[in-house]
C-alpha cells in the first residue's frame, strides 16, 4: 500500500527537476523507454516492477509524456506473518500523463496520476514551474502536488479510510565552475487522514494484540545538497547528502557517492555507494507495556541503518540507449528483534529509443 | 530560515562563477546531467522509500511514505 504514496510523490519530484526542453525539440520528436527491475530480499519478499514511459513533442510547443507502471509484489515477511496473515501477492497499476510547455520564459508542467490495487485507490495532480537565470548558470524550480487516497481492507467491504497529501518541492541548481554543478532541493509534505496499516497489530507485554494507531497528521521536511564534478576528461563524481525530519520524531541522514567513467564514446560504467541512518518515531515500540494513544510496530518507523552499492553499465547509440545494473543493500534494525538484518538485491535494465 | 540562507549563499556564488556556453564542455557531459536516467531514478526511489521512513529531497531521490 505504501507504494501508492511513493509513486504519487515521485511524480511531483520529477516535475520539479524536469528539464522542459520544449524549445529544443522538433515537432514529432520523442522517446520510448522501457525498464524492468527485480527486488528480492532474504525476508521472503520479491517485487517485479515494469515501467514504460513515452514522450512526444506536439506540433504546438508542448511535450506530452505518459507512463504505465506495474508492481507485482509477493511477500511472506516476518512483518505480515507476525500479523497472522499468510504470504500475500498483490498487483498495483499506476498510470500517469503530463504536459510540459514554455511560456513567458518559464518551463511549466501539469500532470495527473492514478493508481490502484485491491485495497487502495489514488488520484493525484501535480504542477511545476522553472526558470533559468544568470545566463543559464542558475535554475530555479518549484512544484506542488496533491494526492487523494482511499484505503480499504481486503475481505472487509465496510472498511474505508481517506488520506490526503500536499507536497511541495523547491530547488536551485547552480553552475559553480567550468567542471562543477551544485544543487539544493527542499521537499515539504503535509498529510492528513489514515496513516496506519489496517493489517498490522502491536503487541502488549500482557500478550494482547491491539490495532496499530498513527497520528492523523504528519508534516515532513527533507533537504538535499548535491555536487556533480568532472574529475578529468572521462570521470564524473556525483555526491549528495540529505537530512530529513518529520513531526512524528523520525529523522534520517542519507549520503550517496557515485563515480561514472566513460569507457569509450558510447559506453559508461558507474560505481555507486549509499548509506542511510534513521532514528525512530516517538511512539514506535516493538511491544507496549500498556495501550497508548499512538502505537506502531512498523519497522520502517524504527531505528535502523542500511548501506549498499552497485554497478551500472550504459551504452549510448545514435537512437538507442541500453542500461543494466545490479545493486545490493544490507539493512540493520536496531530495535526490531524479529528481524535483526536483511539483505536485498535489486537488478534490472532498460532500453530507450529516440526518434 | 536555514534553507533560505543556504539558497542565498548558493545564489551568491553564482556571481563569482558565471560560466559562458563555450566553457561548458565538461558540464555538457552526459554523466553531468543532474536529471540522469529518469526511469532509473523513479525505480530507485520506489525501492528506497518503500524500505525507509523518509521522503523527498529529489536532488538525490524521490519521495514516499513511512505510514504503513
Amino acid at each position: 500500500m505504501r507504494l501508492q504514496l511513493i509513486a504519487a510523490f515521485a511524480v511531483i519530484a520529477s516535475a520539479a527537476v524536469a528539464q522542459a526542453q520544449v524549445d529544443d525539440a522538433e515537432s514529432g520528436a520523442g522517446t520510448l523507454d522501457s525498464e524492468l527491475a527485480l527486488y528480492a530480499d532474504d525476508d521472503a519478499t520479491t517485487v517485479v516492477t515494469t515501467l514504460v514511459n513515452a514522450d512526444v513533442r506536439l506540433p504546438v510547443p508542448v511535450i506530452v509524456d505518459a507512463h504505465a507502471l506495474v508492481d507485482a509484489v509477493s511477500s511472506a515477511s516476518v512483518d505480515v506473518v507476525s500479523a497472522a496473515t499468510p504470504r500475500w501477492t498483490e498487483t498495483r497499476v499506476e498510470l500517469g500523463v503530463r504536459a510540459q510547455a514554455r511560456f513567458a520564459g518559464l518551463d511549466g508542467d501539469l500532470g495527473y496520476l492514478t493508481s490502484g490495487e485491491n485495497d487502495w485507490r489514488s488520484h493525484g495532480v501535480t504542477f511545476g514551474v522553472g526558470r533559468d537565470l544568470a545566463d543559464d548558470n542558475t535554475t530555479l524550480r518549484a512544484g506542488y502536488g496533491y494526492t487523494a487516497n482511499r484505503i480499504g481492507r481486503a475481505r472487509d467491504p465496510v472498511f474505508e479510510r481517506a488520506l490526503s497529501v500536499h507536497s511541495a518541492e523547491l530547488s536551485v541548481a547552480q553552475v559553480l565552475g567550468r567542471s562543477t554543478l551544485g544543487s539544493l532541493a527542499y521537499t515539504g509534505q503535509v498529510s492528513d487522514g489514515y496513516h496506519a496499516s489496517p493489517y498490522r497489530y502491536v503487541m502488549t507485554t500482557s500478550g494482547a494484540a491491539a490495532a496499530e494507531t498513527h497520528p492523523t497528521d504528519r508534516a515532513r521536511h527533507a533537504l538535499t545538497a548535491r555536487v556533480l564534478h568532472a574529475l578529468g576528461p572521462v570521470t564524473t563524481l556525483d555526491a549528495s547528502y540529505r537530512v530529513y525530519v518529520d513531526g512524528w520524531g523520525v529523522s534520517s541522514h542519507t549520503a550517496q557517492l557515485a563515480l561514472t567513467r566513460e569507457l569509450g564514446a558510447a559506453l559508461d560504467v558507474r560505481l555507486r555507494a549509499r548509506g542511510y541512518y534513521q532514528g525512530a518515531a516517538d511512539f514506535y515500540r516493538e511491544s507496549y507495556a500498556a495501550p497508548m494513544r499512538y502505537m506502531s510496530a512498523d519497522r520502517e518507523l524504527s531505528t535502523f541503518w542500511d548501506a549498499g552499492g552497485g554497478v551500472k553499465l550504459a551504452w549510448y547509440g545514435d537512437a538507442v540507449e541500453i542500461g543494466v545494473k545490479i545493486d545490493g543493500s544490507y539493512y540493520r534494525f536496531l530495535d526490531f528483534a524479529r528481524l535483526a538484518g536483511r539483505v536485498a538485491v535489486v537488478t534490472g535494465g532498460g532500453i530507450t529509443w529516440r526518434w | 530560515m536555514r534553507v533560505a540562507a543556504v539558497i542565498i549563499a548558493l545564489l551568491a556564488a553564482a556571481a563569482c562563477a558565471r560560466v559562458k556556453p563555450h566553457q561548458r564542455q565538461d558540464l555538457a557531459r552526459r554523466s553531468m546531467d543532474p536529471a540522469g536516467d529518469r526511469s532509473e531514478r523513479k525505480l530507485d526511489g520506489h525501492v528506497e522509500e518503500y524500505r525507509e521512513g523518509s521522503i523527498g529531497g529529489a536532488g538525490a531521490g524521490g519521495g514516499g511514505c513511512g505510514c504503513n
